[in-house]
């Protein structure tokens, strides 16, 4: 056999593969993963609405507070620091919502322009990708934060003993805060990379939307 | 894009292209079980990739380099977890072996078996025919060190094809 005939043979693969495929094993491993994708996505959104209704829950239960410590006398101090609790779990409750509703349009039909639009609207998806997880990740630094201090406050207001866990909870808020700094970091890097191809096609896109219109 | 259109797509790219993944498979997988995994790993990602397909290069360059990206992750994590798993084991029944085999065929994947995986890669490329630039594109070399390392693989290749040559002229001898 030389070099050119190795070639042939070779390259016979492509239009007679020695092996065949078992269509009904493939199909039942495509449906395999599209279950598990489902459950991700499922189990996801449903992360978001549960942030969503405990940050709103805990917005609520801190109004409540202010109001308590008011009535009651209290010190200022109390209602100070519920009131930042209450900002905290809104921005965080704020930040779920926004996360949660965005979602890249998949409806389009099969023309030119159609196909068009479906590109521009992944391309925006993929531009908003980092944006939206550092929303995430400060919609659960907020709610980490909150509800340390939210704690503090009540357990303090009625002179409950912090002893035991407040040191732990500080340096636990303290970590989970540093890790999520570094990760938007990195995040930020690799979009930062990424961006200048992905707004470059985004024009691409919308200059031939433009000219696909403008023909009707 | 819909899901039954993805899988429209998918279906059209394995009529079409499953020589590629059969290759990959064979030439990254060692035994037979080893090959269907590594199949429907590459499948799947596959699978995965209809959606971020954007058309910008040939559905074959943008399969082979999701098979071998693919390939190479999951030889990393073999060496890390899929030590000592029995054929029987994993043996899926997703590959349907073929009744004739090609011996020639099997002497040119024992010849790539040598060589160490990056160069596997390249060697696949080159066999299909891909050009150096096609080549460093899918793989993330550069077109010169492509085309170095090419070089060293066909003066292997001619190399053990002079030697199989001489050793059947002996035998007929």
């Amino acid at each position: 056999m030389d070099f050119d005939q190795m070639l042939e043979t070779w390259r016979a693969q492509n239009t007679a593969p020695p092996h065949d495929v078992n269509r009904d094993a493939l199909r039942q491993a495509l449906q395999s993963e599209e279950a598990r994708v489902l459950r991700e996505v499922r189990l996801r959104r449903r992360g978001l609405w549960f942030c969503w209704i405990f940050g709103s829950g805990m917005a609520v239960w801190a109004g409540f507070w202010i109001a308590i410590t008011i009535t009651n006398g209290w010190d200022a101090i109390y209602a100070i620091t519920s009131a930042v609790s209450v900002g905290l779990f809104a921005l965080a409750a704020g930040a779920f919502w926004v996360d949660r509703g965005r979602k890249p349009e998949r409806n389009f039909g099969n023309t030119l322009q159609e196909e068009a639009r479906r590109n521009l609207a992944l391309v925006d998806d993929q531009l908003s990708v980092n944006r939206r997880w550092i929303i995430a990740m400060l919609g659960m630094g907020c709610l980490m934060v909150g509800v340390g201090l939210f704690s503090w406050t009540t357990n303090s207001s009625q002179d409950i003993s912090e002893a035991s866990s407040g040191a732990g909870w500080f340096w636990f808020t303290v970590v989970f805060v540093v890790l999520i700094g570094w990760a938007s970091f990195k995040a930020r890097e690799e979009m930062r990379e990424a961006k200048p191809k992905l707004e470059l096609r985004q024009q691409r896109l919308r200059e031939l939307l433009a000219t696909l219109e403008a023909r009707e | 894009m819909l899901g039954a259109e993805r899988n429209r797509v998918f279906e059209s790219w394995i009529d079409e292209h499953k020589a590629i993944l059969f290759k990959v498979a064979r030439v990254y997988g060692a035994t037979h079980s080893d090959r269907e995994d590594l199949f429907q790993e590459i499948a799947l990602q596959v699978w995965h990739s209809v959606q971020a397909y954007r058309g910008d290069c040939a559905a074959t360059t943008w399969i082979y380099r999701v098979a071998l990206n693919t390939a190479l992750a999951w030889r990393r994590k073999e060496r890390k977890h899929g030590q000592g798993r029995q054929d029987i084991e994993a043996a899926t029944g997703l590959l349907i072996a073929p009744s004739v085999r090609d011996p020639r065929l099997d002497w040119i994947y024992e010849r790539i078996a040598e060589l160490d995986e990056a160069n596997r890669s390249l060697a696949l490329l080159m066999l299909d025919g891909f050009s150096y630039r096609e080549m460093s594109q899918i793989l993330g070399l550069g077109e010169s060190n492509v085309g170095m390392k090419i070089n060293r693989i066909k003066a292997a290749l001619a190399a053990q094809l002079a030697k199989e040559e001489a050793k059947e002229n002996n035998d007929g001898l």
